[in-house]
């Protein structure tokens, strides 16, 4: 029962950020905002696992070489998307920053699998694991409502 | 209601907690950013993704 809660509860997180992020008419703004999101995302993600090695939930050695590499992927990547988005914003949409924009995010959607993998394989407390969880799964939210936002008309 | 079924609700209320603790401060973003122009959005993504890189870099 514990674990179907669990789906329900991050079902509705999923589907909460992705209303948020899409619900501005304005698709710079829209993509402005779920990258916005991304970076606090990483920050939070980041954050849980400084802690978590502080208070020994996780070990040192599996963020440095594992957890470390991906984020860092996801940073540099989602840097890239706010400069496509600032140009975008400056001189207009083409279908040529549309392909840019979706080539980053999917690279993003990649890592974000990676790092969901990661936390399955190497954060055994089922707590803190689900907590992990939940905001690896607001960050695929916020990534899956940019393509929307790339994709759709207007 | 028996101990067993009562602590697993006990555990689904700690869990609930610690996901609205954990998107409390994405929940007051979201607030901020509707008063915001497209560009203090994009500037404060930048700043973000900064300070986030700076965390991550100390890990």
């Amino acid at each position: 029962m514990l674990k179907q809660n669990k789906k329900k509860i991050t079902a509705l997180l999923l589907v909460s950020v992705m209303f948020l992020a899409a619900c501005d008419p304005n698709k710079t703004r829209q993509l402005a905002k779920a990258e916005d999101n991304i970076a606090e995302a990483q920050k939070a993600l980041a954050t849980f696992l400084k802690d978590g090695v502080a208070s020994g939930i996780i070990s040192d050695a599996i963020v440095k070489n594992t957890f470390k590499p991906i984020l860092l992927v996801v940073n540099s990547t989602n840097a890239e998307a706010i400069t496509i988005t600032r140009d975008w914003l400056t001189t207009g949409e083409t279908p040529d920053k549309q392909s840019q924009l979706l080539l980053v995010i999917k690279k993003l959607g990649d890592e974000i699998v990676k790092l969901n993998n990661a936390g399955m394989l190497h954060i055994k407390d089922p707590a803190k694991r689900a907590l992990f969880t939940g905001l690896v799964v607001a960050l695929q939210g916020t990534i899956a409502s940019v393509i929307i936002i790339v994709v759709k008309k207007g | 209601m028996t101990a067993d079924e009562l602590e697993k609700y006990l555990k689904l209320i700690a869990l609930v907690q610690q996901g609205f603790n954990a998107l409390l401060p994405f929940l007051a973003r979201l607030k901020s950013q509707g008063l915001e122009t497209t560009e203090q959005i994009l500037d404060h993504a930048e700043k973000a993704n900064n300070e986030a890189k700076a965390i991550i870099d100390s890990l």
